[in-house]
């Protein structure tokens, strides 16, 4: 009974040194992937035609938002186990409007 | 060996804490009363402080993340996804499967009222190229760096079959986008934007929902209007609107229906998210996400009183809204789907309340995003991470989405 308490105590250390340590492991993943996309997107604006594709002579539609979900992890080892907490985060770039275009809205003015 | 599991679970407790919803959020029962109070109040105890430590772990992840407000492209915002298990236990979004709550944080800092990256116009130097429709080529210039980088993390992706599912799919929008134009708007409620959506697999699969570590990728088509459009057009006789006409204009009256709910915290209901497709006459329909299609309609509602409008509710129209779901089509009706939406707004209410902000953080929690299972019956409820979401409710504050 003794022994089975000193590994619980053992593990249950272990889990929560790993459980602290997991928001900043995840965090440094989110930080790389962050960088390597925002590098993608300059070179994408410093090269790239606009397209409004016009459906009426006053409106139109326009590639306006790009939303990319990622599953950065955290994993630690314990007694016997490998535990991973892995949660989902989306990112979303928003580029703004043409000139002269603004959001489909139905105001009167 | 089991109280090391037991023990692992009491652990991961600090990290994202338990609780349970109320059984009757997530089943397609349509109680009139106790929507927010369970007749166990541990329960919603417990429910209230999962929720909370959730909230504060992201602020915490977030701390670190810089930002540039100047490019044409910016980091806008963060999205964090929250899953029920079958029986209703909340968590952090991990395996695949449908996320139930999806908390969306905007970078601090911008205006009252909507986002400046919303409202402004870029530079009148950018080189704009008008279509009149969609052509394989100018769509095939536009989506591939996007797909170069949503890849970039892949290991040897099949780049040419990602770029023909999403080309397939934006052609099917283009018809699509046809029908929302001829849809008048009819009241407060109307369509504002396209999405598509798709997973892409490690082995650079294209899939309809998500698989194990399968990266998300959506793009947003927006409904714009030049700067000095004239008055928007009258309100059509409903004899006068097609089929799919009447099927965007019913949600928006169903919509427009439920009245106005009292969120806290500054939240609003105003946006909706129904995942649609068409039949093969052309018809539209709710499909759930894990049905074929991946492109949705987005609904908005403006601050705008609701006299300005003549709203025609069509009931006599659309008795009810055809919904796809393992490629056959049902009927669902009308009057559930609408007792279904009010249910589902006052659940909403729930995690509007409890939406909090530390003032070290650089985002801030604005949107909240309520998936929803629709149900043949027409009963709504919160989705589990094992069903399919048919339904997004979104509660902002704030902000243009």
């Amino acid at each position: 009974m003794k022994s089975l308490l000193f590994i619980t105590l053992f593990f249950c250390i272990h889990a929560q040194a790993g459980i602290l340590r997991a928001p900043k492991i995840i965090a440094r993943q989110l930080k790389a992937k962050l960088y390597s996309t925002e590098r993608a997107l300059t070179q994408y604006e410093q090269s790239h035609t606009t397209y409004i594709y016009k459906d009426t002579d006053e409106t139109a539609y326009y590639l306006k938002r790009i939303r990319l979900l990622v599953a950065p992890f955290a994993a630690f080892k314990v007694p016997m186990l490998e535990i991973k907490i892995i949660p989902k985060i989306e990112f979303r770039w928003t580029r703004k409007n043409p000139a002269g275009w603004r959001n489909y809205n139905n105001q009167r003015s | 060996m089991k109280y090391f599991f037991i023990l692992a679970l009491l652990s991961l407790n600090s990290y994202a804490s338990t609780g349970k919803v109320p059984t009757h959020w997530m089943s397609s029962e349509n109680q009139e009363n106790n929507f927010l109070t369970s007749t166990n109040e541990a329960e919603m105890t417990g429910l209230e402080t999962a929720y909370l430590k959730i909230l504060n772990v992201n602020q915490d992840l977030f701390k670190e993340i810089s930002l540039d407000a100047k490019k044409t492209w910016s980091l806008q915002s963060i999205k964090t996804e929250l899953a029920l298990s079958a029986e209703g236990t909340i968590g952090v979004m991990g395996a695949g499967g449908e996320a139930a709550l999806e908390l969306v944080w905007i970078r601090k800092g911008t205006s009252n009222g909507s986002s400046s990256f919303v409202e402004n116009s870029a530079p009148e130097a950018e080189e704009i190229q008008m279509n009149g429709e969609m052509n394989e080529a100018a769509i095939l210039r536009e989506i591939t760096p996007i797909v170069d980088m949503a890849l970039s993390s892949q290991r040897s992706p099949k780049r040419q079959k990602v770029l023909q599912r999403l080309y397939s799919e934006a052609i099917k929008f283009q018809k699509t986008i046809r029908e929302l134009e001829s849809t008048p708007v009819m009241g407060p409620w109307y369509a504002y934007k396209y999405q598509l959506e798709l997973y892409v697999s490690a082995e650079g699969d294209v899939l309809f929902f998500e698989v194990g570590n399968a990266i998300r990728l959506r793009l947003e088509w927006w409904r714009l209007k030049k700067d000095q459009a004239p008055l928007i057009q009258s309100p059509f006789a409903p004899t006068e609107l097609s089929e799919n006409a009447k099927f965007i204009a019913g949600i928006a009256s169903d919509l427009e229906a439920m009245g106005n709910l009292n969120f806290e915290n500054g939240f609003k209901l105003n946006c909706l998210k129904v995942g649609v497709g068409s039949t093969v006459k052309g018809n539209l329909l709710i499909v759930k996400s894990k049905a074929s299609a991946t492109g949705s309609i987005f609904f908005k509602r403006d601050d705008i009183s609701q006299e300005s409008f003549a709203l025609p509710n069509l009931m006599e129209e659309v008795s009810s809204y055809g919904m796809i779901e393992n490629n056959v089509i049902k009927q669902i009706p009308r009057m559930s789907f609408r007792s279904g939406i009010e249910k589902a707004a006052k659940i909403a209410t729930f995690f509007a309340k409890h939406a909090k902000t530390s003032e070290e953080s650089k985002f801030e929690l604005r949107v909240i995003e309520t998936e929803l299972e629709l149900f043949t019956n027409g009963g709504i409820g919160i989705v589990n991470v094992e069903g399919s979401a048919g339904l997004t409710l979104f509660a902002t504050r704030n902000v243009t989405i």
